[in-house]
């Protein structure tokens, strides 16, 4: 059945805006990953390019750039963009 | 204090008085000039603003959304193809509810090329959701422009305003102008403090999210419709205001009527031909000829009531068309049409379709179509030059 529809006017609601609740940090978008890439130390300049480019921010700062795995979803921009090719990757076997 | 300025630097004016935040700018003929003022203005220190270039129309429109949804007051300019290639984020300009306040200078559109005005470009963004308003003169331009804020930053209404300028004749042409003063305007816009557009690190916000079902959808697109509507109310109050302020007239700012009190004829313009058509107006009111005008002063949102009342009654109403929908006609006309739809006396419409590409018009065209609309008992369609 049809109904007319009557909406009072509502600046408060009727504005499309919704609080975002850190809403990424409880997709943990780990669980996507096909390829891991991983750090080699030895060979990283410390440039934080890969911390700059991480679309999800997965990886972090501490002195050294940190990958976190519950975030990382493999794809690679790091690795790609390493300017001394230090993060080898592999695919990942689930 | 009097000045003499171009309609390009009255309106940069108007966005230096109302202390704009950000200006995000692209330039084209015929604006280029407003933004070249105001350039000047940031480089000498005299005007304090975040104002910067980017890459087209469309990351303007995109930038000024951004800095909108921060809360800031934001101003623009553009014209023709550049406010067509704006299209797109226009429409999440008005959907996310941003105050932002963008004078359009008019000019014809491309194919073939022109530089010199019509209202097409204008026209067509009708459907945008914008409060647009159209000024005959430099003195209305700023004036405007200050309203818009005012308009667009009230609660009831929440939606960005377009002021349309015609090219060359306005935005090139130095008229004497009263600059109201900076204190007054502070007093009468006053700041700007959104409670619904703010992006704060510490409370995050997403603003305009996806509305995947249909019934939310429709819930937002009334209440946008709402809001326009109630601009129609703001903006007469607005008006008001500011003829206690600054002491120019501007009416119920939806429509001016001219001698159409005891007019048998009225003709019907927007924009700057209006002050040739007043012209013409006084000169047929010499020969006795009882004519009269009524000028569209908002187009969105359509002000039905105002138009009607001040058309029902008169024998024939005169549209002059500064604008073309190829396949329809002028798109004044079919709006005249349908406000006089439950019009006591219907009178007869005659439509002109006029001043195509900066096609000059004169008092004696407008006496042409006086007489051409007398021996037309349907109504028919001419173009004049």
């Amino acid at each position: 059945m049809s109904k007319v529809l009557k909406y009072s006017y509502d600046f408060e609601k009727g504005v499309p805006v919704m609080p975002a609740n850190a809403s990424a940090r409880k997709n943990k978008t780990g669980t996507w990953r096909i390829w891991k890439p991983e750090i080699n130390y030895d060979k990283c300049v410390k440039c934080k390019i890969c911390f700059t480019l991480c679309p999800h921010g997965a990886i972090s700062w501490k002195g050294k750039p940190v990958i976190d795995y519950t975030f990382c979803k493999g794809c690679l921009i790091c690795a790609d963009n390493c300017p001394v090719k230090a993060i080898n990757f592999e695919r990942e076997v689930k | 204090m009097e000045h003499l300025a171009t309609g390009n630097e009255s309106a940069a004016l108007a966005a230096r008085l109302a202390r704009a935040q950000c200006i995000p700018v692209y330039p084209i003929t015929p604006q280029t000039e407003l933004i070249e003022t105001i350039a000047k203005w940031v480089a000498n220190g005299d005007f304090d603003t975040e104002f910067f270039t980017v890459d087209s129309e469309h990351s303007v429109m995109s930038a000024a959304v951004g800095a909108s949804a921060t809360g800031a007051r934001v101003f623009t300019a553009t014209s023709s193809q550049g406010l067509l290639l704006m299209n797109e984020v226009l429409y999440i300009a008005s959907g996310m509810r941003l105050p932002i306040v963008m004078v359009n200078v008019s000019r014809g559109l491309s194919a073939p090329i022109t530089l010199w005005s019509d209202h097409d470009d204008f026209l067509n963004q009708r459907g945008a959701g914008w409060l647009q308003v159209h000024a005959q003169n430099n003195q209305e331009v700023l004036d405007s422009v200050l309203m818009a804020f005012k308009i667009s930053e009230d609660r009831r209404v929440l939606l960005p305003s377009m002021v349309n300028m015609d090219g060359y004749v306005l935005s090139y042409t130095k008229e004497p102008l009263t600059v109201p003063k900076q204190k007054d305007v502070d007093t009468f816009l006053g700041k700007y403090h959104p409670k619904h557009a703010y992006f704060k690190p510490d409370k995050p916000l997403v603003q305009g999210p996806a509305v995947l079902r249909p019934e939310p959808y429709t819930y937002f697109r009334n209440q946008h419709h709402q809001a326009s509507m109630n601009a129609l109310i703001v903006m007469r109050e607005v008006c008001k205001e500011f003829k206690k302020k600054f002491g120019r007239d501007y009416g119920n700012g939806l429509v001016e009527e001219y001698m159409t009190e005891d007019a048998d004829i009225i003709l019907v313009t927007q924009g700057s031909i209006s002050t040739t058509a007043k012209a013409s107006v006084n000169e047929m009111r010499k020969k006795k000829k009882k004519v009269g005008l009524l000028r569209l002063r908002t187009i969105t949102p359509w002000p039905e009531r105002q138009v009607r009342e001040a058309l029902e009654g008169a024998r024939h109403v005169l549209v002059f068309d500064k604008n073309l929908a190829p396949g329809r006609g002028g798109m004044a006309t079919p709006e005249i049409k349908a406000s006089l739809y439950n019009a006591r006396v219907e009178p007869v419409v005659t439509e002109f379709i006029v001043g195509l590409g900066g096609n000059p018009e004169s008092i004696k065209m407008f006496e042409h179509a006086v007489r051409l609309a007398e021996h037309d008992a349907h109504g028919g369609v001419y173009w004049l030059e």
